[in-house]
């Protein structure tokens, strides 16, 4: 005996199947059809696993790149440009006064706990933030309060004008206020809970973290913008792999991207037409910090001395073209960078210098100090070394953990003379590098390794970040970048390229220094065939 | 072993691991460096210095931060780790088999290929498969394990292929379900023969390092010893009644020719344990050596503290059953 299904019955199923369908990852999203990647994206993390994902909290490469997968800001810098592009919010003002930033805020959006986003998300982020006091929070230094201002609208006041806070926007990332509660064990405001998970609106949620080993991420089939074009699925970011490995699992095709690596490393790989080598010019000077308050090099003349010893040019050929010259304090990508420095070695005007300042013959010791396992900190250690051997003066070298390094630059009697040393700038805006190299209120602490003290300095540099006129503030801060290159305050050595490496079958793929450390712009990368 | 003898050999472990936690505490605590400050990153401000101070336990005074660390510990409570505020008693149960399961295999290797060499090339002295363990020794002994593991990695993974490069399992690979934290046995009992045939080849090379370097020790300590033996006189009593060869050698000559490899072996166990940091990094393989070098580097003194009393209990035990091992092979020491 046979039965007929009734057409209704079938009907439903049909639809029921055509949604079941549009809702899973790898269906057709909202305008077009989704193409995921075969394969996982398998990236080599420069380091060890992340000590936490909790977007407050985490300031390391790979806790930040996990953040940059699963959270989002209300702004965000455009790919590859310091200009601003709404994210979580569709559009902002600010007040004429500078102090109140009004946001408009994206409707349809969902957290990965299903809940919805909203404005109370915004002010529960913010005030999280503010309250655990670490990590991101100096960004929010200067907020008064967030405000709800109706629906999906909210006001953020601060204490006082501040250009530097919009900089700092896209370093705040909104989490779901529901996981916030459930999770929130007294005063600890959920981190034991978001140090190990996640509860974002990103387009790739956490599925697995293997302890010191990967990180497993995959897409988040309820994303706001749709999976409609070339994703990837499945992104899995491993840790704790040494250089050496990592480089072979990439010639191997069993790595898809891996970075840092270093200059000897592009040999290497530079013909294999399967790998493609990235150099991008960052938001990162490498110097070497000069200990202005000790010794001879309490003298500006001594000091000047000092920049004019060091052979630049060499320096820079040593790094196969990989380098451009530091002109100022700051490096050139930065919002307000202006020339205030000529790279170039003058032994004879250094000889000079020293003779005024009563070492015609040099006769005195100095000390420098760089990390352990960093090649070009070595090679401007040893390139300095021989070059003031020809004005009479013994450069000591000496190399010292991180631990060890950060804590004797605390005071002027323990920190060393010279410390090699790479900063990369937190916002693409000069003003930020600025203070945390040459501020008093920070002499000792943050960059100011230096112990430079000059009031006119730090004047300039807080004015600037209070004054809205950019034409104005840039003025500022160049002649704070001037002021502190006059004094010889510290040894900008160069403009050192940002260098990794992937397979050639990954694309849209490249490093974006402005994203700051390491967002992977996961949503728009695919892998082409191989 | 009598019971007195244990509880005396188990006092000892407790005072050593009391002397090892006191020392490390306070040498930990002299070491110029902020763990609070590293915590909260160089742009930290004083501020938020101060706040990850206050998390991390690390405002009260030294005796107190003691009394605290040690009242935890009698209760099981290794702390939480300074840089990631886990646990570290988790972070031990996480890390210590991944070595355990790496040295444990390296260390049957060593002592099943090992004593066999050892006594083939006493038996078959001056002869040409004595030469021939003779030179395997000294070239084996003479190269550093991070120097084999590369020269491993480099033949048989990647001109040969036939090894993985690193890590214990493929990358899609998940790890099977935790019980004992041996990949190896947690596949076995849950019947995944996928994930067991990928941490089964994982370990191939790694094991390969660290054993080869003591494999030649063992066999080198055991021909020595097996020649010394053989040249008694009860081994020649025994030749003169007409006894086999073989039996002469291993029911008579043996066990008395392995009590100082017993020894031997004992302590390169003790050092396998917290010995293969290098080869730990040349093979990515996370276990206890990765993390306390990670520890280290970030000043994190409660890690550093669990791992070295992980350490010291390893050795202790080891030391305890060599003193068994005695008692089974030299009857004089059951008297």
């Amino acid at each position: 005996m046979s039965k007929r299904i009734p057409f209704s019955i079938l009907t439903v199923a049909l639809v029921a199947m055509v949604l079941v369908t549009m809702a899973a990852p790898g269906s057709t999203g909202p305008s077009g059809q989704t193409i995921w990647a075969s394969r996982p994206l398998v990236i080599g993390s420069c380091c060890d696993e992340p000590k936490t994902i909790d977007p407050a909290v985490t300031i390391d490469i790979p806790g930040t790149r996990i953040v940059s997968m699963a959270y989002e800001p209300l702004i965000s810098y455009r790919k590859g440009t310091a200009e601003f592009e709404p994210v979580l919010a569709t559009s902002w003002e600010v007040s004429p006064d500078g102090k109140v930033y009004t946001f408009q805020l994206r409707r349809g959006v969902k957290f990965h706990d299903g809940t919805s986003f909203n404005e109370r998300a915004v002010k529960v982020t913010f005030d999280r933030v503010k309250a655990v006091k670490l990590g991101v929070s100096f960004f929010l230094d200067n907020m008064a309060e967030v405000k709800v201002v109706g629906p999906m609208k909210v006001q953020i006041v601060l204490t006082r004008p501040d250009v530097a806070f919009l900089y700092g926007l896209p370093r705040i990332k909104i989490i779901s206020p529901s996981a916030l509660a459930k999770n929130r064990r007294g005063d600890d405001w959920g981190q034991d809970f978001f140090r190990s998970n996640e509860a974002g609106t990103g387009p790739y949620r956490l599925d697995r973290w293997d302890r010191a080993r990967q990180i497993e991420m995959v897409a988040f089939k309820d994303y706001w913008r749709g999976w409609s074009g070339k994703h990837i699925q499945r992104i899995i970011d491993r840790f704790s792999v040494d250089l050496s490995t990592k480089l072979l699992l990439l010639e191997r095709g069993e790595m898809d991207i891996i970075e840092p690596i270093g200059l000897s490393d592009i040999k290497r790989l530079q013909n294999n037409p399967r790998v493609r080598i990235g150099a991008v010019d960052v938001l990162r000077g490498y110097y070497h910090t000069v200990n202005n308050q000790r010794g001879p090099l309490r003298d500006k003349r001594v000091r000047q001395a000092m920049l004019l010893a060091f052979p630049y040019d060499e320096m820079r050929q040593l790094m196969s073209g990989y380098a451009t010259p530091l002109r100022s304090v700051v490096p050139s990508t930065l919002d307000g960078f202006c020339t205030a420095f000529e790279p170039r070695q003058d032994l004879v005007r250094a000889k000079q210098l020293l003779a005024e300042a009563g070492f015609p013959t040099g006769g005195f010791r100095l000390t420098l100090v760089y990390l352990p396992g960093i090649e070009p900190e070595r090679l401007s250690a040893q390139l300095f070394k021989a070059a003031l051997a020809e004005l009479g003066v013994t450069l000591d070298l000496q190399e010292k953990e991180w631990g060890t390094l950060l804590e004797s630059q605390k005071r002027v009697d323990t920190a060393p003379d010279f410390a090699a040393l790479y900063v990369t700038s937190p916002v693409p805006y000069a003003g930020a590098q600025l203070f945390r190299l040459g501020h008093s209120s920070i002499r000792g602490q943050s960059y100011n390794w230096q112990f430079y003290d000059n009031k006119e300095f730090d004047k300039l540099i807080e004015t600037a970040q209070e004054t809205l006129d950019r034409t104005r503030r840039n003025e500022m801060l160049c002649r704070a970048q001037r002021m502190l290159m006059d004094d010889a305050a510290i040894m900008p050595i160069m403009n050192q390229q940002w260098l990794d490496a992937s397979r050639s079958r990954v694309t849209g793929y490249k490093y974006d220094p402005y994203a700051y450390v390491f967002d992977l712009h996961a949503y728009g990368l695919f892998i082409e065939g191989e | 072993m009598k019971a007195p003898l244990l509880v005396e050999k188990f006092l000892l472990l407790i005072v050593v691991l009391l002397g090892m936690t006191v020392i490390t505490f306070f040498v930990a605590r002299v070491i110029p460096a902020d763990p609070a400050h590293l915590a909260a990153g160089v742009d930290a401000t004083p501020e938020q210095v101060e706040t990850m101070r206050r998390e991390l336990g690390l405002d009260r005074p030294l005796p107190v931060q003691f009394w605290n660390y040690m009242k935890g510990l009698a209760r099981g409570d290794l702390g939480r780790s300074l840089a990631t505020r886990r646990p570290v008693i988790d972070d031990l149960k996480l890390f210590f088999p991944a070595t355990l399961e790496l040295a444990g295999l390296a260390i049957v290797v060593y002592v099943l290929a090992g004593i066999p060499m050892g006594v083939i090339a006493a038996v078959a002295r001056g002869r040409a498969a004595d030469v021939l363990v003779r030179i395997f020794s000294v070239a084996a002994m003479g190269v550093p394990p991070f120097a084999l593991g590369l020269l491993l990695q480099l033949i048989f993974s990647r001109w040969l292929g036939w090894f993985p490069l690193e890590g214990r399992l493929h990358t899609g690979i998940a790890p099977p379900p935790a019980m004992t934290g041996l990949y190896t046995v947690d596949s076995l009992l849950a019947q995944d023969w996928v994930t067991l045939k990928s941490s089964l080849i994982h370990l191939v090379l790694p094991v390969a390092t660290l054993a080869l370097g003591r494999l030649a020790v063992a066999a080198r300590f055991t021909r020595t010893s097996l020649l010394e033996v053989l040249s008694k006189d009860y081994v020649r009593t025994a030749r003169a009644k007409g006894l086999a060869k073989w039996v002469v050698i291993f029911r008579h000559a043996l066990p008395n020719a392995l009590i100082p490899v017993v020894t031997v072996i004992g302590i390169q166990i003790g050092y396998l344990l917290g010995g293969t940091v290098l080869v730990e990094i040349v093979f990515s393989w996370p276990g206890l050596g990765r993390y306390a070098v990670q520890s280290i580097f970030n000043f994190d003194f409660t890690s550093v503290i669990g791992v070295t009393l992980v350490i010291a209990t390893g050795f202790v035990l080891t030391n305890i059953g060599v003193d068994a091992m005695y008692r089974v092979l030299d009857p004089r020491q059951r008297i």
